[in-house]
C-alpha cells in the first residue's frame, strides 16, 4: 500500500477524490515498465543500485509522486537481503574488540595513533575497516526476490492501493450492493469473515428516506446496503480495522454493481470518500470462488419460458440466519399468491457449505429455502451420511446431476409450498 | 444462565435481560449478532457486579491458568518496592507505579506475579526489553517464557510481548491473562497501543513508568485502562540511595566560521520561507503543513533543503566529533553510552571512532552480543541513536554524552535514567553537546525541564 505521503487525492467541499490513473496511457504504462525493469534485472542488485536506476526515472517522470507511489508498489513486492557468505558479525567482532582494547588505555589519547594502532592489528581485515565496518546496512542489501507482474497491473494496483491507503484512516465502510450473481456475494462475504469483520446488513428498500442510492435510472429494489467495521466498533470510533477494511476492499470490485462510502482521513482533515463501479477499479485478489457456470443464465432463459406458475425474482436476497451466517440463494422464486422460494445449489466444490446449510436448516427451519445437490458432492461418504440422516434435507433439498433441469426445480417448489401451506 | 465469551477482544454476554442487568453499565446490545457485547477490559466490573447480585453465570471468556510462581528468598525487597506493593495490592491489584529507572520496577513486577499467582502477559516498548524481560523472568521463576514480537510467537503461561505485536494478538489471546503488565506504560495512551489493553480481559493490571505525564493529557487514559496512580517516587528522593549520584554537563561548542557561516545561510533561507507561508510550528498541523507546502514548488523544495542542512550541521559540527574522543578518553575504563537524534549521526560516529552502534537495522543476535560485550567491559563504548533510551538494562553505564536529541523531556530523563543504576563508588555523568548559536541551545532549555535536571551540580 501507500505511504500517506504518496496519496494523490483531490479535496473539495469536505469529499476526497482519489486520483486515479488511466491504465492504458501509453506514457504511464512506460513509466511503469522501465521502473519494473529496475527490479527485474538479470544480475543481482543492491538497493542502492536499484536506487540509482529508479531514482532519475522518478525524478524525471511528468508526475514525481505517482512514480513514487508505483515505486513503492514495487518495493513492497521485493525482498532484499544482505550479500550471503560474509559473516559480518565476526569480522566487526574483532575490530570492536580490538578498538575496545585501545580506547581503554589511557596512553592512547591521539585519535590518529589510535587510528594508525588500529588498522596495523593481527588479524583484522583492513578492506571491512576501510569500509567502514557496516557495509550490511540497508542500503548496501541485495535484492533477493521480486514478485513480477505487468505494466498495466502495476498500474491497476496503484489505483486500488490509492483507495486501500485511504481507507486505512477509516472506521467502518458503507456499501451499497446490486448484484444479481449470488456467487460473487458469496465470495465478498466470504472475505469478510477472513478478515475478521463485522456486517450490518439491511435491504435499500427498508430505508426509503436513506438518500444513499445507486445514481440515476438504476434504482431497484434488489439493492442491499452493508455497513461494515469490527467487533469494538459499537463502541467506540476505531482505526483498528482500517487494515482489515482496506485489505478487504479489492474483493469489492469484482462485484458488478456497487457504491461505497467512508469516511476517511486526509491531510488531518476527515473526508468523505465516495466511489462506484464507474471507477473501474480492479480487484486483484483470485475469485475462483464467484465462477458463475454458464448454465446459470441458460436455466433463466428456459426456466422463464417454461414455466408459467412460478417467475424468477430480480432481487438480490439474502436470508439471515443469525450470529453473521447469511445465505446468498443461486435464484429466488415467486409464484402466483406471491410466496417466495428461495433455491440454493452445491457443486461438488461445495462441500463446507452445504454442511453449514444444512446445520442452518435444521436450526431454522422455516427458512423458505431449497438446496439442490449435485451427485458428485453427494457421493462423499461425509456428505451422504449427514444428508441422509436430516429430516430437514428430505423436505427442503434434492439431487441433480451437473445441473438441475427446470422441471425437477418447479417439482421442488411446488412439494415445499405446499408443505408450507400446510 | 448468563454466560460470557470472549471474541476478537471483546466479550460476548447472553442470558436473560433481568440477569443481564447488574452489569448493563459496561454492556451494549449489538444489532450485528443480536446479543449483548462488551469492551473486553471491562471483564473485572462484569464478573464482580453479577457476582454481588447473586446472579449465576458461565465464565467461557477467562481462559488463564493459576501458578504456583515461587522468588528466590535471597532477594531482599527495597523499602520502596514493599511500599509500591503494597499500595497497588491495597487497589485492588490495579493501578499505575511511577519509579525512576534503575530503582527496580522490574522486580516490583516480579513481585506483583508472585502475589497473583495468574498467567501474566508483560508489554514492552522494544524487542530488546522482550528479551530482557524473558531473561529476567525465567531466570527468577525458572520456567519457559513465551515472547511475541521480533519474529517470535510463542505465547506461554508467562509471555512478553512488544506493544506492537500485542496490538495485533490481543484479539486473539486477550483472554489467557490474568495480569497484564504495562512496562514503560507511557506507551499506551495512544489510538493504536491502547488496544494492547481494551481487548484484554486480564482482571488484575500494572503499569511502569518513571515518566507518566503526556501532553495530549493521556494520563487518564492510562488510569482507565489499567488503574489509579497508587504510588510515586522521583529520580532526585532515591538518588544516593537506590540511584547513584549523577552531575549534568552542558557543553556549548563553536561551529568552525565555514561551518556557521553554512548554518546562517540555510537557516535564513529556511525560516524566511516558514515566515513568508505563515507557517505555525505551534499549531498541531504546522509540521504536515511545512512538508506538503515545501514539496509543491521549487523555493519549497530549496527551504526545505536548506531546514536539513541547517539541521545536519548542528547536530554533527566537527566539534561535536572533537569533543567525543576527548570525553572517551577522559572517561577511559569506564562504560560510555554515546546517544544521538538520529542513526546517520550515530553510524557517522561508528564509522570514524570504530564503535559498535546500535539501531533497530541490528539484527537481534548482535544486539544481544553488544549489550553483553558492553556489560562485560569488552565494548567499553556503545553508540545509539533512541533504541537505548528506555528500559534496556545496562547497570554497568556510568556516563552517557548527549550528541543530539529532541525537545522531549522524557527522552531526556530516560537517557539520564540509563547511567544511574547504582554500583559502588559509581558518580554518574551526563555530558549534553550542544552547537552554540544554534536552535540546539532553544531543544536544550526545553527538554531539561524537569526536576531530574533542575539542580545546580
Amino acid at each position: 500500500m501507500l505511504t500517506k505521503d504518496l496519496i494523490r487525492c483531490r479535496k473539495y467541499k469536505g469529499k476526497v477524490h482519489p486520483q486515479f490513473i488511466n491504465v492504458e496511457d501509453s506514457v504511464l504504462l512506460q513509466l511503469a515498465d522501465r521502473l519494473i525493469s529496475a527490479y527485474k534485472q538479470e544480475t543481482t542488485q543492491t538497493r542502492s543500485q536499484i536506487e540509482e536506476y529508479t531514482g532519475p526515472v522518478i525524478n524525471t517522470a511528468g508526475d514525481v509522486m505517482l512514480a513514487k507511489g508505483l515505486n513503492k508498489l514495487l518495493l513492497d513486492r521485493s525482498e532484499f537481503s544482505h550479500e550471503e557468505g560474509i559473516d559480518y558479525y565476526t569480522l566487526r567482532r574483532s575490530i570492536f574488540l580490538a578498538s575496545g582494547t585501545l580506547l581503554k588505555q589511557k596512553e592512547v589519547n591521539d585519535y590518529k595513533k589510535y587510528r594508525e594502532t588500529l588498522f596495523s592489528c593481527n588479524g583484522l581485515n583492513l578492506d571491512f575497516l576501510n569500509k567502514g565496518t557496516y557495509p550490511d546496512l540497508p542500503e548496501n542489501e541485495r535484492l533477493i526476490s521480486f514478485k513480477p507482474l505487468s505494466a498495466i497491473n502495476l498500474l491497476k494496483r496503484y489505483n486500488c492501493s490509492l483507495v486501500q491507503s485511504l481507507l486505512l484512516s477509516a472506521n467502518s465502510i458503507s456499501l451499497l450492493i446490486r448484484e444479481t450473481k449470488a456467487a460473487k456475494i458469496r465470495q465478498m462475504f466470504k472475505y469478510l469473515n477472513f478478515f475478521r469483520l463485522l456486517s450490518k446488513i439491511t435491504r435499500e428498500h427498508d430505508h426509503k428516506d436513506d438518500k444513499f442510492e445507486i445514481s440515476g435510472d438504476e434504482v431497484n429494489t434488489s439493492q442491499i446496503k452493508v455497513v461494515i467495521d469490527g467487533p469494538l466498533s459499537i463502541f467506540e470510533n476505531t482505526q483498528k480495522y482500517g487494515l482489515q477494511l482496506a485489505s478487504f476492499f479489492p474483493t469489492v470490485c469484482h462485484l458488478d454493481k456497487w457504491k461505497l462510502e467512508a469516511e476517511v482521513k486526509y491531510k488531518g482533515k476527515k473526508s468523505q470518500l465516495t466511489l462506484d463501479e464507474k471507477s473501474k477499479l480492479s480487484g486483484h485478489y483470485n475469485h475462483y470462488g464467484s465462477y458463475v457456470p454458464e448454465e446459470i443464465d441458460m436455466f433463466q432463459k428456459d426456466f422463464q419460458s417454461k414455466i408459467e406458475d412460478w417467475t424468477i425474482t430480480e432481487e438480490t436476497p439474502f436470508l439471515a440466519s443469525g450470529d453473521q451466517e447469511l445465505i446468498f440463494p443461486d435464484f429466488s422464486f415467486r409464484n402466483r399468491d406471491k410466496m417466495v422460494i428461495h433455491l440454493e445449489l452445491f457443486h461438488r466444490w461445495h462441500a463446507t457449505q452445504l454442511l453449514s446449510r444444512i446445520k442452518i436448516g435444521e436450526k431454522k427451519p422455516d427458512i423458505p429455502l431449497l438446496v439442490g445437490v449435485d451427485r458428485n458432492l453427494y457421493k462423499a461418504p461425509e456428505i451422504k451420511e449427514k444428508l441422509g440422516k436430516s429430516s430437514w434435507f428430505t423436505e427442503h433439498g434434492f439431487l441433480f446431476n451437473s445441473f438441475p433441469g427446470v422441471e425437477r426445480v418447479r417439482k421442488n417448489l411446488e412439494q415445499l409450498a405446499k408443505s408450507r401451506n400446510k | 444462565m448468563t454466560t460470557i465469551d470472549f471474541k476478537h477482544g471483546t466479550l460476548i454476554i447472553k442470558g436473560e435481560e433481568s440477569q443481564i442487568a447488574p452489569a448493563s453499565t459496561f454492556l451494549k446490545f449489538d444489532n450485528r449478532i443480536t446479543c449483548y457485547r462488551a469492551k473486553a477490559y471491562k471483564y473485572a466490573d462484569i464478573v464482580t457486579a453479577l457476582h454481588q447480585n447473586s446472579n449465576k453465570y458461565e465464565d467461557r471468556a477467562k481462559k488463564y491458568a493459576v501458578l504456583n510462581l515461587r522468588t528466590p528468598n535471597s532477594i531482599i525487597p527495597h523499602r520502596h518496592q514493599k511500599s509500591a506493593l503494597q499500595a497497588w495490592v491495597g487497589n485492588k491489584c490495579r493501578g499505575l507505579v511511577v519509579l525512576p529507572t534503575g530503582s527496580g520496577k522490574s522486580f516490583l513486577a516480579v513481585m506483583a506475579m508472585t502475589h497473583v499467582q495468574r498467567s501474566t502477559i508483560v508489554i514492552v516498548p522494544t524487542i530488546d526489553l522482550v528479551q530482557q524481560w524473558a531473561g529476567l523472568l525465567e531466570r527468577f521463576f525458572k520456567c519457559k517464557v513465551g515472547m511475541l514480537g521480533g519474529g517470535s510467537k510463542e505465547v506461554c503461561d508467562i509471555t512478553v510481548s512488544t506493544y506492537d505485536s500485542a496490538v495485533l494478538m490481543m484479539e486473539f489471546i486477550g483472554n489467557k491473562f490474568g495480569l497484564v503488565i504495562f512496562d514503560e506504560c507511557h506507551h499506551l495512551p495512544g489510538p493504536t497501543n491502547r488496544l494492547a489493553a481494551t481487548l484484554c480481559l486480564a482482571p488484575y493490571r500494572l503499569g511502569l513508568t518513571a515518566t507518566p505525564e503526556r501532553d495530549d493529557n493521556g494520563e487518564e487514559v492510562l488510569y482507565d485502562l489499567i488503574g489509579d496512580l497508587c504510588y510515586r517516587e522521583d529520580i532526585d528522593e532515591l538518588e544516593g540511595k537506590i540511584l547513584s549520584p549523577y552531575i549534568t554537563h552542558k557543553l556549548e561548542l563553536d561551529l568552525d566560521a565555514d561551518e556557521a557561516e553554512e548554518y546562517e545561510k540555510n537557516r535564513k533561507l529556511y525560516i524566511d520561507f516558514i515566515r513568508s507561508q505563515g507557517i505555525d510550528f505551534s499549531s498541531k498541523y504546522g509540521w504536515a503543513n511545512f512538508i506538503s507546502i515545501s514539496y509543491g514548488t521549487p523555493q519549497g523544495k530549496e527551504a526545505f533543503a536548506a531546514y536539513l542542512a541547517q539541521k545536519r550541521i548542528a547536530r554533527t559540527c566537527r566539534a561535536k566529533f572533537d569533543t567525543i574522543w576527548v570525553l572517551i578518553k577522559k572517561h577511559a575504563g569506564e562504560r560510555i553510552l554515546i546517544f544521538t537524534a538520529d542513526n546517520q549521526t550515530a553510524y557517522e560516529i561508528g564509522r570514524r571512532f570504530f564503535l559498535p552502534v546500535l539501531t533497530h537495522h541490528t539484527k537481534v543476535s548482535e544486539r544481544k552480543e553488544f549489550l553483553q560485550f558492553f556489560r562485560d567491559g569488552d565494548y567499553p563504548v556503545l553508540v545509539t541513536s533512541k533504541v537505548l533510551n528506555e528500559g534496556v538494562d545496562v547497570p554497568e553505564a556510568s556516563v552517557a554524552i548527549i550528541v543530539s536529541g529532541s525537545g522531549s523531556i522524557r527522552e531526556h530523563v530516560q537517557r539520564l535514567g540509563r547511567i544511574l543504576r547504582r554500583a559502588d563508588n559509581k558518580q554518574a555523568q551526563l555530558y549534553e553537546l550542544l552547537s552554540k548559536g544554534t536552535a540546539e541551545i532553544f531543544i536544550s532549555k526545553r527538554r531539561t525541564k524537569h526536576r531530574a535536571y533542575q539542580r545546580s551540580d
